[in-house]
């Protein structure tokens, strides 16, 4: 097949052999080592991860002390999969999994935010600061300076997805075994590996695996909600809840990880680890995932009232990110990360502190002389010859 | 210039550089979040190319001949994917693909296996046992007869682990990983000219994996400690790398992970 040089000739050229990475809706491949890149469903959050999530891998997010934003990241994950119609797969035994696909977000047509604000810059020219005129903006939101390669989408979580559009997605829901499901792995709590059977099974029949050929290549997401929470619990086990947790959970991330690799799917699994109580267990769990992430929320703590951090939600810490299949990891520009949600938009960025913003309109030095009336010799403030 | 120095810099602070190194035992632990595959990978671009390339310089020979007089590598990867190793070693200039052609690497993939184990498709049953685990004795045996085997077409074989401590996870007991690793040992009397490279993911709050590290720390002879930083990420360091063993100087030093090479440098200082 002839294909085009640079200044638009023609040349006989072949490239020798097929492309083996099969070309995927809602994906890119990584400059760096042509690993397939998917979105997360929040934009500042592909940044920070290095451009996206490498497909065949495990997102692990430890829940904040309520839930709710981890919750959240699933709803982002599952609503950018059904906006490039990847299949998706949701496990969860604390909610109702349909309950949740029911409140997926539906993307904003169009993002013209940032760039209405760069115009409004460049109309209104600074008289008084003109040396500062042309200086480049300061970027807070990781990834926002690049917007125009931006892999995912803006979400409104205003306007769910209707029950057409609903239907129209290729979802599984798991929220126990059924009759004819066996477990698999020998776990200590079967249902662990009821979960695991049911999702090799799902990456079989949906012919996802890597050597697989089905007529149209796509990615499963799977979202599995509050892996290890106290509803997992089966009465058949003997031992104490932290020790079968202790055993069952690195395992089952072990296996869960060695699916995936065989595979063009991608997991983002939470995990509420403050409710362990042996720290052992949020070790292992972040060594078993390919990257892991904590949302640490303000509500009902002490940082909700404080001024400090009135712009933020919570705050992000990066626990791990793992080389998949390079050297070198990528490493966020910062790790002093806070998170704030708005109507239209779940935005990471760097924590900044607030500017300090007198109230007084008087000069510093008049508050001075004003104040310190017992520390002049004088009584007489009025004279002009007073220092 | 065929020697490349993507690697050489660890290849030096380890003292693998030195004359007779072969038969020796490593373990490599890492911890925290840190990751040792690079030091993995580091290992068998020594043997594969650094050592090879040494002596065919010191004998005045232009290229190495990767005949007899090499150092096969089986690769027994319990973390990582084998695909991640053949990248890995692929930026630091080495193709395993090839050398696997020739006979020279050979790769024992446990992620495979539990993922075979899960299905119907049993490829590698008889690593298996009937309740899913991995069977050590078998895996044992598979290791030692291709290590036998390519034993007798090289002059020397090297057996590289990948974070043992993921047999535990997957179900088997310790006390039989104790053995497994009792046995490993044996093999360096029983075949000549063969090094054993154990790596082991160490959680200081996990009793079995404190337990596992310290022993394999104790029945090597040199151990190389991987963790991160204390204060978290950085552009500039990758993470902290100390050596400890008895023919080589002991000593701390800072890495950072390029693209396509290992930096070393002490701390605090920049890269020489």
């Amino acid at each position: 097949m002839a294909s085009l040089t640079s200044e638009g000739n023609i040349t006989s050229f072949q490239k020798k052999g097929r492309n083996r990475i099969p070309y995927i809706q809602g994906t890119r491949q990584s400059v760096q080592n042509a690993q397939i890149l998917a979105s997360s469903g929040v934009p500042s959050l592909d940044h920070v991860l290095g451009n996206g999530l490498p497909v065949g891998t495990i997102l692990l997010i430890e829940e904040d002390v309520f839930g709710t934003f981890a919750k959240l990241m699933l709803k982002y994950f599952l609503a950018e999969g059904a906006a490039c119609d990847h299949p998706l797969f949701l496990a969860s035994r604390d909610i109702v999994p349909k309950s949740l696909m029911k409140d997926l977000p539906l993307p904003i047509k169009s993002d013209s935010g940032s760039g209405s604000s760069q115009g409004a810059k460049v109309e209104d020219p600074m008289t008084i600061a003109w040396r500062y005129q042309n200086m480049r903006q300061v970027q807070s939101a990781p990834g926002s300076s690049n917007s125009g390669t931006q892999l995912g989408h803006n979400f409104d979580l205003t306007q769910t997805i209707s029950p057409e559009d609903l239907d129209s997605c290729d979802f599984t829901l798991w929220s126990g075994p059924e009759e004819n499901d066996l477990p698999v792995g020998g776990f200590i709590n079967p249902d662990y590996g009821f979960l695991l059977s049911r999702i090799q099974k799902h990456l079989l029949d949906g012919q996802f695996g890597v050597q697989d050929e089905p007529s149209k290549h796509s990615i499963l997401r799977l979202a599995i909600h509050s892996l290890g929470s106290p509803l997992w619990v089966n009465s058949s086990c003997g031992q104490s809840l932290d020790a079968t947790i202790k055993k069952d959970l690195p395992r089952f991330l072990l296996c869960l990880r060695s699916l995936l690799r065989e595979s063009y799917a991608l997991a983002m699994v939470t995990v509420p680890c403050h409710l362990f109580q042996d720290p052992a267990i949020q070790r292992l769990c972040e060594y078993q995932s390919d990257m892991a992430l904590k949302f640490e929320s303000f509500a009902g703590s002490s940082y909700e009232t404080n001024p400090v951090f009135k712009e933020y939600h919570g705050l992000l810490h990066v626990r791990k990110l793992g080389p998949i299949n390079t050297l070198a990891t990528p490493v966020p520009e910062s790790l002093d990360l806070a998170f704030k949600l708005r109507r239209r938009k779940f935005v990471i960025e760097k924590l900044h502190l607030p500017p300090e913003l007198q109230e007084s309109a008087q000069r510093e030095q008049d508050d001075i002389l004003s104040g310190n009336k017992s520390f002049s010799c004088s009584s007489n403030q009025s004279s002009k010859l007073d220092f | 210039m065929l020697y490349s120095k993507m690697a050489a810099a660890l290849i030096a602070a380890l003292g693998l550089d030195q004359p007779n190194v072969q038969s020796s035992s490593f373990a490599v632990l890492e911890r925290g979040n840190a990751d040792s595959s690079f030091v993995l990978s580091c290992f068998m671009w020594e043997c594969l190319v650094g050592r090879p390339a040494r002596e065919s310089r010191a004998n005045g020979l232009l290229l190495p001949r990767t005949s007899e007089s090499s150092t096969a590598v089986l690769l027994l990867s319990c973390h990582h994917s084998s695909a991640h190793y053949r990248n890995q070693t692929l930026k630091l200039g080495l193709n395993l693909t090839s050398l696997s052609q020739k006979g020279l690497f050979e790769e024992l993939d446990l992620m495979k296996v539990i993922s075979e184990s899960l299905s119907a498709k049993k490829l590698s049953a008889e690593l298996v046992d009937e309740q899913g685990t991995i069977a050590v004795k078998n895996l044992f045996l598979s290791v030692r007869n291709k290590l036998m085997k390519m034993r007798e077409n090289f002059k020397s074989v090297c057996l590289i682990i990948g974070n043992i401590n993921d047999i535990v996870t997957s179900g088997v007991s310790l006390e039989h990983v104790f053995i497994f690793i009792n046995y490993l040992q044996g093999l360096l009397s029983e075949i000549s000219n063969m090094s054993l490279v154990i790596s082991s993911h160490v959680t200081d709050e996990d009793e079995n994996e404190r337990l596992l590290g310290t022993f394999i720390k104790n029945s090597s002879d040199l151990t190389v400690l991987v963790s991160g930083l204390q204060t978290g990420l950085s552009k500039d360091v990758s993470g902290c790398l100390s050596v400890l063993g008895q023919s080589v100087p002991s000593g701390t030093y800072h890495y950072r992970l390029m693209d396509r090479q290992v930096k070393m440098f002490s701390p605090g200082s920049s890269s020489v």
